[in-house]
């Protein structure tokens, strides 16, 4: 066997290893990931929320205090502990637990409500637990991202698309010695099945191939969002966070007021638009501040966070927290991952790619069955004298 | 289009294309808004559209 010869069947065998490891996997990630390009549409055609109340479209938004407060006297004694304000929609959520503690040690404890953000008026809140039954969306996110198992599912998964991206590179190199004889887009359908799909494969693996690429590593960035906020609580926010490391743990009613904090962040960064709370406690942020997400205006700065610390007994600005180069890097994986950034055609551009990934993989499975029966068979036939000779031998003897 | 028959014959010619535009496509759909984005959803199209083309019509 020629360098070349051998390079190629190296390359060979790592296409063959990396997409047999993956492939169900992959293939479980892309049929469920088609349904999840529409998880918005899904989810507002299977509720039954009432729909918002008519007010006029400049309708200034009411005061988060008021929120906080309705949702502590329907559940007094518990704790705030992160408030979400949507963008897109007039709603704010409301996330409540027993205490920081008991969410971190029961996930399930936590629970949400929901409210009008002009109005601060309810309008639902999340089943309890227990009842709680997951919704078809949640269903699939799972499937997609962790198979119901946290974040060791969450790295498993990541695991997989890092394997999927092997067997997409290594399946361009293989690309050349297949085509080289023939034209871009050939597919020979007169030569059986098994040339045919071949054929297919390759069209499909290369004209996706960027698409398939950039899917795939914003995938597995995506799967490693936990342990990059870990990294970067226990980097920069803790160094931003040196001077109350020695004060004791904040009381509920010490809390100032949520709005004057959201106001003060506002201040700082007047160009931005504020989300959300993380309250004193939460996982990311700090046992003092409330942590204030703010975003920009504009096509990409609209997915850019930069969330600012306010010290929650003072009411003061303490830091604004630009995200490090690995975060901003997570963010804009999102969008690219989802899809979800230019309307409706870049939806349904999303499924047909989709789909033809699950052609590829589909057929690179067929491949490998297909060329498994013909080597059998092969060696059959190629045993077929050896065992011949041996019963005559037998019947002889 | 002999020039498409050309590089047709060539084997990284297209693939190198559909991959540029594609990535193009996806990045200039993040970066802007409006008008561009239809701009973008079109050199999307191009990549699945071929691939389409050849998969169920293309006769070879």
């Amino acid at each position: 066997m020629s360098s070349h010869a051998r390079r190629l069947r190296r390359w060979y065998v790592v296409h063959l290893w990396s997409s047999l490891i993956c492939t169900l996997f992959l293939l479980l990630i892309c049929i469920t990931g088609l349904p999840l390009v529409y998880t918005e549409e899904i989810d507002h055609l299977l509720s039954n929320d009432p729909p918002y109340a008519a007010l006029p479209a400049n309708t200034p938004p009411a005061s988060v205090d008021r929120i906080v407060a309705a949702g502590l006297q329907r559940y007094p004694g518990q704790v705030v502990t992160s408030l979400y304000i949507d963008d897109d929609a007039p709603q704010v959520y409301l996330f409540m637990a027993p205490s920081m503690q008991a969410l971190r040690e029961h996930p399930d404890s936590g629970h949400y409500l929901q409210f009008d953000s002009r109005t601060a008026q309810f309008v639902k809140e999340s089943d309890p637990p227990g009842e709680h039954l997951p919704s078809f969306t949640s269903l699939m996110f799972s499937l997609h991202t962790d198979l119901f198992a946290g974040l060791p599912g969450e790295l498993f998964m990541g695991a997989m698309g890092l394997l999927f991206v092997v067997a997409t590179v290594s399946g361009v190199v293989l690309y050349a010695p297949f085509m080289k004889k023939l034209d871009f887009g050939t597919v020979r359908r007169k030569h059986g099945s098994r040339i045919r799909w071949l054929d297919l494969h390759n069209l499909l693996g290369i004209a996706t191939l960027m698409w398939v690429l950039i899917v795939g590593l914003t995938g597995v960035l995506n799967e490693l969002a936990t342990p990059l906020f870990g990294v970067w609580q226990n980097t920069d926010i803790n160094q931003a966070l040196q001077a109350w490391k020695d004060k004791p743990p904040i009381r509920a009613d010490q809390l100032s007021s949520p709005q004057a904090a959201i106001e003060t962040a506002r201040k700082a960064l007047p160009e931005m638009t504020v989300t959300g709370i993380n309250y004193p406690g939460s996982e990311i942020g700090s046992p003092h501040h409330y942590m204030i997400w703010t975003k920009g205006n504009e096509a990409l700065t609209s997915k850019l966070y930069t969330p600012v610390l306010v010290d929650a007994i003072t009411g003061q600005l303490s830091a604004v927290m630009p995200m490090p180069w690995y975060l901003k890097a997570l963010e804009l994986s999102r969008p690219l991952h989802f899809g979800d950034y230019a309307g409706n055609p870049l939806k349904i551009l999303w499924l047909l790619f989709d789909i033809a990934a699950i052609v590829i993989l589909g057929s690179g499975l067929y491949l490998w069955f297909a060329r498994h029966k013909q080597r059998r068979a092969r060696f059959r036939k190629l045993l077929q004298p050896a065992r011949a000779a041996t019963a005559t031998a037998r019947g002889i003897n | 289009m002999d020039w498409y028959k050309r590089a047709r014959k060539n084997l990284w010619a297209l693939p190198i294309a559909l991959s540029l535009l594609t990535l193009a496509g996806l990045f200039l759909a993040l970066l802007t808004t409006g008008l561009w984005h239809g701009v973008a959803w079109a050199m999307l199209t191009l990549p699945i559209g071929i691939t389409g083309w050849y998969a169920f019509a293309g006769r070879s």
